[in-house]
């Protein structure tokens, strides 16, 4: 029973993480819907929304509130020029998927250490709100950061589908994942809207960078990388490509790997995202690709 | 520096060459030729550095790591004479090769086995650190005796030049064989070559677990020479160096992925150090050394994506044995002036 105890008192963590893992997941299959490139250097743009929300309440001296917002549009700045000026262009050349991605590894590699070389290796605390208890129940217990953390993931959710389901960008996103010739072939400025959905999904990015930071207390310049381990099962998850697929591979990855950390021990957190992953190879050989949700949410 | 250390200089940097002249031979099979993404390809370079220091090391020289209490000794406290710890690091890699192939499965050809290997790479990093008793966690391992004692450092630098020549020999021998002709077939066009009857996953499998193995092999030369192996040495962006060095030397020439690996994982490492440090920022310059190996590396895919040695197309008479090359020679000369 003090197992039970445990499962119901990591509980706010778990969702916590899988608030911070549903962005970034979100975000990853936003731009694998709309560019067609897997995108490693993903982990990076979570990074340096933390690195700038730092660098804004520390050297700027801003309210931390407007610093997160700024370092979020920064980062959404920073997925638009990653896309307009290597990924797109890398897109158009090459028919293969290979290059673009290798392409995204070296910008990870790149940004990684351009944050080591600004801002040095050493790892970076950002006192955030209060960290009292806000809602009490038995052996559950949620601080304000937890809540603000998860309420920020739910609100960044919500606008999203209102985006992608009630707005013209939305619709045009949506003809851009399903045929990107017909698409351009209607009118749809297919390069200006895939930029925007690279905004959207750096901006989701950003959000879940600062979550992250927020959960975690601490940062560093691996703070994103180490994070991909948990994105790309939850991607695979959900079937790549799909935003509810994404969401609930997020929530699945998150809760199993909290609860496989209580059961065998914290260092096999990181292993069962990988089981999961390989079962899923292993019963379907033909990738991912072959599962019917692979087209973006909002129906045909 | 007195003359000793400048010799030591070069031995260090002649088997840094060869070691990542035998890795980058091996991802230039597996990427260049058959179009193989494997983002995980450090991992294997890392397994033959930790098989072969492991394997090398004996019981009075094995390191001893304390968790929980207990102690373990690393090691298998084998103490093996020198060219077993190559050939059961290379024995290793082909099998987790084996392993990794196997459970792709066809996806190895697909970014999202790639992405796979992603993962398995992460997961792999993450247990050697924090699961201790397999490879000593981010302590590693360290005391790896040299093959041939610290005075014969030079007999050394003979035999990693050695591995490195039988490496270009292999990979040599099969890209020019009609196998090799195979796998540019299966990388142009998978589907023609399939149309033909090749068999792909046979191939692609098949150059997976001998370019795995090179990776392998490449590992445990070097860490004969640097005798300690921890995680800090094969973080994730060490990939990169190897797909750099083939990027830039020339995807699919082998000579060019040596030339890659000289350029990119020896002589970019090395100017590097000449920039003038800043006491105040002891991380920058190999910081500057990563953002530098990114860009030059992205600046080759868009303006030359040949490499600097660009992979050199089969001609009709290259098929030709030499024996009808010359004969063909001789023809041609007497046929001219008539």
């Amino acid at each position: 029973m003090a197992t039970l105890h445990l499962f119901i008192a990591d509980l706010a963590f778990a969702s916590v993480i899988a608030a911070v893992l549903g962005l970034a997941t979100v975000a990853f299959s936003l731009q694998y819907a709309v560019s067609n490139v897997l995108n490693l250097a993903l982990g990076e743009l979570l990074t340096m929304a933390a690195y700038f929300a730092y660098a804004g309440s520390r050297y700027g001296h801003l309210p931390v509130w407007l610093a997160g917002l700024i370092a979020i549009l920064m980062v959404g700045v920073c997925s638009v020029g990653l896309n307009h000026f290597l990924i797109a262009p890398f897109s158009r050349r090459s028919t293969s998927a290979f290059t673009p991605m290798i392409v995204t590894f070296a910008v990870s590699a790149v940004l990684e250490h351009l944050v080591v070389a600004v801002f040095g290796p050493n790892s970076f605390t950002l006192q955030l709100g209060n960290t009292s208890t806000a809602i009490r129940l038995g052996d559950f217990a949620l601080s304000w950061n937890e809540l603000v953390t998860i309420a920020m993931a739910i609100v960044a959710m919500v606008l999203l589908q209102v985006v992608l389901k009630r707005t013209l960008l939305g619709k045009a996103m949506r003809a851009i994942v399903d045929n990107r010739s017909l698409a351009r072939a209607c009118g749809i400025r297919t390069n200006r809207v895939t930029d925007l959905a690279w905004f959207i999904s750096g901006c989701l990015a950003g959000i879940a960078g600062l979550a992250l930071l927020v959960s975690t207390g601490t940062g560093n310049s691996l703070l994103g990388t180490s994070f991909l381990l948990f994105i790309i099962p939850a991607a695979f998850l959900g079937g790549m490509g799909s935003m509810y697929g994404a969401m609930i591979g997020a929530v699945v990855i998150a809760f199993a790997s909290d609860w496989s950390s209580i059961l065998f021990g914290s260092q096999y957190k990181v292993v069962i995202g990988l089981v999961l992953l390989l079962l899923i190879f292993f019963v379907r050989p033909s990738g991912i690709v072959a599962m019917p949700s692979r087209r973006w949410e909002g129906g045909k | 520096m007195g003359r000793r250390e400048v010799s030591f200089y070069i031995y260090t940097l002649v088997i840094f060459a060869c070691s990542f002249g035998i890795a980058s031979l091996g991802l230039n099979l597996q990427y260049g030729l058959t179009g193989t993404l494997n983002f995980a390809y450090v991992l294997f370079f890392a397994l033959g550095a930790y098989i072969g220091g492991m394997v090398a090391l004996g019981s009075q020289n094995a390191p001893i790591a304390q968790s929980l209490g207990e102690q373990f000794a690393f090691g298998l406290s084998l103490s093996l004479p020198y060219p077993l710890g190559p050939l059961a690091a290379a024995l290793a890699g082909a099998l987790l090769a084996a392993v990794v192939g196997l459970v792709l499965k066809r996806s190895l050809r697909d970014d999202f086995g790639a992405l796979a290997t992603v993962a398995i790479f992460l997961v792999a990093y993450t247990l050697a650190g924090s699961y201790t008793p397999a490879v000593n966690g981010y302590d590693g391992i360290a005391g790896i005796p040299s093959p041939f004692g610290d005075e014969n450092t030079l007999l050394y630098v003979f035999v990693a030049v050695g591995w490195l020549a039988l490496s270009y020999i292999i990979a040599a021998a099969l890209s020019n064989s009609p196998y090799g002709r195979r796998m540019r077939a299966i990388r142009e066009h998978p589907e023609a070559a399939e149309a033909l009857g090749k068999p792909i996953f046979r191939t692609r499998m098949t150059v997976f677990i001998l370019s795995n193995a090179m990776a392998a092999l490449a590992g445990a030369v070097l860490v004969a020479f640097v005798s300690a192996w921890s995680p800090l040495s094969w973080q994730f962006p060490e990939t990169l160096v190897f797909f750099s060095a083939v990027i830039v030397g020339g995807r699919g020439n082998n000579l060019g992925a040596v030339l890659g690996a000289m350029l990119i994982g020896v002589a970019l490492q090395q100017a590097v150090l000449f920039l003038p440090a800043i006491p105040a920022a002891p991380t920058l310059i190999p910081a500057l050394q990563w953002v530098i190996t990114g860009v030059i590396t992205i600046m080759f895919l868009w303006w030359r994506p040949s490499g600097l040695l660009p992979e050199r197309k089969t001609n009709w008479r290259s098929l030709q044995p030499w024996s009808v090359r010359l004969g063909a020679l001789r023809l041609g000369a007497r046929s001219k002036p008539q």
